[in-house]
C-alpha cells in the first residue's frame, strides 16, 4: 500500500524560497558585472544604478509574480537605486568605500547602506507591495536593516581579505549580496506569506 | 488602483528622463586641436591565461574600445598557447585535430576571434601583431605531444620537460607547469611553426607577428636522437658534449634557431613585405644562456623589425640596469625598441604609481615606447586600485594620441 502524498512542510517551502532567492540575487549581481564596473562611489552613475537595479529586480520579480505585479517590483527597485545614486548616497552594492580604516569603513558603510535600504524599501513599499499586505510600511525598515547588515559585513570582508588587489573588494561585495539575499528572502517570506504555490 | 497606476507611470517617466539625460551628459569632447604629434609604441598583450578578455561577452569589444580611448596604439593578441591556436587554423587542425582552442570556440559561438580582433582593432587604428606566446613549448597532455612524440626534444638521461610557467599563470610551482619542448631544429617542427605563422600573415590583415622568450630551446635540451644525429653529421661523428653549457654546443644550437628565424622572416616578407617581425625576449644574457635565443645577433642580421624587451622588475634600479645593457642600447640604434612593463599579475599586483614611474624611466631613456603585460592587470580587478582610478592615471600617462614609429630599412 502506498502512503498518500503528504503536503510539503512549511519549513521546506521556506528553505526552498530562501535558497532560490539568495542564489538568484547573488547570480544577478555577478551577471551585472558584465555591464557595471565596480568602483568608488563617484565612479558609478545613474545608468549603472538603473542597470544594477534591473539586474537584481527582474529575477526577483519573477519569484514574486504571484504576489506582486512584476513591473511594479522592477520599477520600484530601479527607481530606488537611481534615487540613492542621484542624491549622493551612491549605488550601494556596486561601490567600494575608499576608507581603509576599519571603524570609518563600518560607520560610513552603515550610514550609506541604511539610507540606501530605506529609500529602496520606501520605493518598493509605495509602488509595489500591495495594500493588502499587513504592516507593509515595516518593509522600509526591514530592508534598511538587511542592507546595513549585508553590505557592511561585505565591506569588512573586502578590506580584511587583502589590500593588494581590488578583487578582494569585489569578493566582499559578493558576500554582501549573498547576505542581503538571505535576509531579504527571509523578510519577504514573512511579509508576503509566500508558499510554494506562489513562486 | 488608479492612484497606484498613476504613481507607477510617474516613476517610470522620472526614471526614463533621468537615465536619458545622464547618458547624454556623459559624452566627452575629444581633444582634437593643438595636440603635439608624438611617436611612441603603446602596446598591450592580450592573453587567454588568467584573463577573460577573449571569453566573456563583449570582452574583446570592451578591451579594444577602452585601449583606443586611452590612446594605446598596439595590441599583441595571443594566437598560440598550450598547443592550441586562437584563430581558425587549418594547419593546426591537420596536425592536432583541433581547428582552434575548444573553449574559446564555444564561448565565441564558433566565430574566429582573431578576425574579430583585427576588424575591431583596425577600426580604431590599432596596430595588431599576433603573438605566438607558447613558441616551441607544449603541454604534456596536448594532442601535439601525443601525436608527434618524435617532434619533442629532451635533456640528458631522459629528462623531457622543463618547469616553465607563463608569468600570468596563477600557480607557478606545480606539476601542471611541466612543459615539453618541440625541437626547433626538427624540419617538421620548423615547418609546422612556419605554416602557423604564414597562415596568420596570409589570412588576416595583421601588421606583423611576434615571438617571445619561448621561441628558443632550453639549454639543457638537444639530446634527442634527431638532434644528436644532426650534430654528429656536422661534426664528423662526434656526439654532443655532455655539458649543455659548452660554448660550441650552445652556439651550434642557437645558430640553428637563428637560421629558422631567417627562414620565417623571408617567407613572411614574401607574402606581406610590410609585416613586422617582432620579438619580445628577456635580456640577451639570460635569453642566450638559458634559451639559446641570440637576439642580439638577430638584430645585427636585420632579422627583426621591432624589439619589445621584457623587463618585469619591481625596483627601479634593476629596471634601469636592464634597459641600459649594451645589447639593448645597440639594438636601439638599429630598430624601434620598446620595453615590456609589468602592470601586474593575479599573484603579484603592481600599483599604478610604480607603472607610472617605469613609463617615465622608459621615456627618459629615449626608447620608442612600451608595452604592458598584460590586459587584465591594466585596469582589471586584479589590480590594487579601482579600474576607474587606474584608467584615469593611464589617461594622464597617455594624454595625447601617438603614432607608432615609421621605420624604413634599406632594401637588401
Amino acid at each position: 500500500m502506498t502512503e498518500p502524498l503528504q503536503p510539503k512542510s512549511h519549513k521546506f517551502t521556506d528553505l526552498c524560497f530562501i535558497s532560490i532567492w539568495s542564489f538568484t540575487t547573488l547570480a544577478s549581481f555577478l551577471l551585472s558585472l558584465l555591464a557595471i564596473e565596480v568602483g568608488e562611489k563617484s565612479d558609478l552613475e545613474v545608468v549603472d544604478a538603473a542597470i544594477g537595479g534591473l539586474a537584481i529586480a527582474i529575477p526577483q520579480s519573477y519569484l514574486l509574480r504571484k504576489t506582486i505585479p512584476p513591473l511594479n517590483w522592477i520599477i520600484s527597485t530601479v527607481l530606488g537605486w537611481v534615487l540613492i545614486t542621484m542624491i549622493g548616497v551612491g549605488t550601494i552594492g556596486w561601490f567600494v568605500l575608499s576608507a581603509q580604516n576599519l571603524y570609518n569603513r563600518v560607520l560610513i558603510s552603515m550610514i550609506d547602506s541604511g539610507i540606501g535600504g530605506l529609500v529602496i524599501g520606501l520605493s518598493q513599499s509605495c509602488l509595489a507591495i500591495p495594500p493588502s499586505v499587513p504592516q507593509k510600511w515595516s518593509w522600509v525598515f526591514v530592508n534598511a536593516i538587511n542592507c546595513i547588515l549585508g553590505f557592511t559585513i561585505g565591506s569588512l570582508i573586502g578590506i580584511l581579505t587583502g589590500k593588494s588587489s581590488f578583487l578582494s573588494e569585489v569578493f566582499g561585495l559578493s558576500i554582501g549580496w549573498l547576505i542581503v539575499g538571505i535576509l531579504t528572502s527571509i523578510s519577504a517570506n514573512r511579509f508576503l506569506k509566500i508558499d510554494e504555490a506562489k513562486y | 488602483m488608479i492612484s497606484r497606476l498613476f504613481n507607477l507611470f510617474i516613476a517610470l517617466g522620472f526614471l526614463f528622463s533621468v537615465i536619458v539625460f545622464s547618458v547624454a551628459s556623459n559624452s566627452v569632447d575629444l581633444k582634437t586641436t593643438n595636440n603635439p604629434l608624438l611617436t611612441e609604441i603603446r602596446g598591450v598583450w592580450l592573453t587567454n591565461v588568467a584573463s577573460g578578455v577573449l571569453f566573456v561577452p563583449w570582452g574583446i569589444e570592451r578591451a579594444i574600445n577602452q585601449l583606443a580611448e586611452l590612446n594605446f596604439n598596439t595590441i599583441y593578441p595571443v594566437v598560440w598557447n598550450r598547443g592550441y591556436t586562437f584563430y581558425q587554423s587549418q594547419v593546426a587542425q591537420s596536425v592536432t585535430g583541433d581547428i582552434t582552442e575548444p573553449f574559446l570556440d564555444f564561448m565565441n559561438g564558433g566565430n574566429d576571434v582573431l578576425k574579430k580582433i583585427v576588424t575591431l582593432g583596425k577600426k580604431k587604428n590599432l596596430t595588431v601583431i599576433p603573438w605566438f606566446e607558447y613558441g616551441f613549448m607544449t603541454p604534456p597532455n596536448s594532442n601535439l605531444a601525443r601525436l608527434h612524440p618524435e617532434w619533442l626534444t629532451n635533456g640528458r638521461k631522459g629528462v623531457n620537460y622543463v618547469n616553465a610557467n607563463l608569468r600570468e599563470d596563477i600557480d607557478s610551482s606545480s606539476i601542471f607547469n611541466q612543459q615539453l619542448w618541440l625541437n626547433p631544429l626538427h624540419p617538421q617542427v620548423q615547418n609546422f611553426i612556419l605554416d602557423l605563422i604564414l597562415e596568420v600573415v596570409k589570412n588576416y590583415d595583421v601588421d606583423g607577428i611576434q615571438v617571445d622568450d619561448h621561441f628558443g630551446m632550453p639549454v639543457q635540451f638537444g639530446y634527442d636522437p634527431f638532434t644528436v644525429k644532426l650534430y654528429q653529421k656536422e661534426h664528423l661523428g662526434k656526439i654532443p658534449p655532455s655539458d649543455p653549457f659548452n660554448s660550441e654546443w650552445m652556439s651550434w644550437r642557437a645558430n640553428k634557431i637563428t637560421s629558422l628565424l631567417t627562414r620565417i622572416r623571408g617567407e613572411v616578407k614574401k607574402i606581406k613585405p610590410q609585416a613586422k617581425i617582432s620579438i619580445s625576449p628577456n635580456s640577451q644574457d639570460y635569453a642566450y644562456k638559458y634559451y639559446l635565443q641570440d637576439w642580439q645577433n638577430w638584430v645585427k642580421k636585420n632579422l627583426v623589425d621591432e624589439l619589445v624587451l621584457q623587463v618585469y622588475r619591481d625596483d627601479n634600479l634593476s629596471f634601469i640596469a636592464e634597459i641600459q645593457k649594451p645589447a639593448v642600447q645597440s639594438a636601439l640604434k638599429k630598430i624601434p625598441v620598446s620595453i615590456g612593463i609589468s602592470s601586474g599579475t593575479l599573484t603579484s599586483p603592481v600599483n599604478i604609481h610604480s607603472v607610472k614611474q617605469k613609463v617615465q624611466i622608459v621615456r627618459d631613456s629615449r626608447f620608442l615606447g612600451f608595452s604592458f603585460f598584460y590586459w587584465e592587470s591594466l585596469w582589471g580587478y586584479i589590480s590594487p586600485e579601482s579600474p576607474q582610478q587606474r584608467r584615469r592615471t593611464f589617461l594622464k600617462i597617455l594624454e595625447y594620441p601617438a603614432v607608432r614609429p615609421v621605420f624604413f630599412r634599406k632594401i637588401q
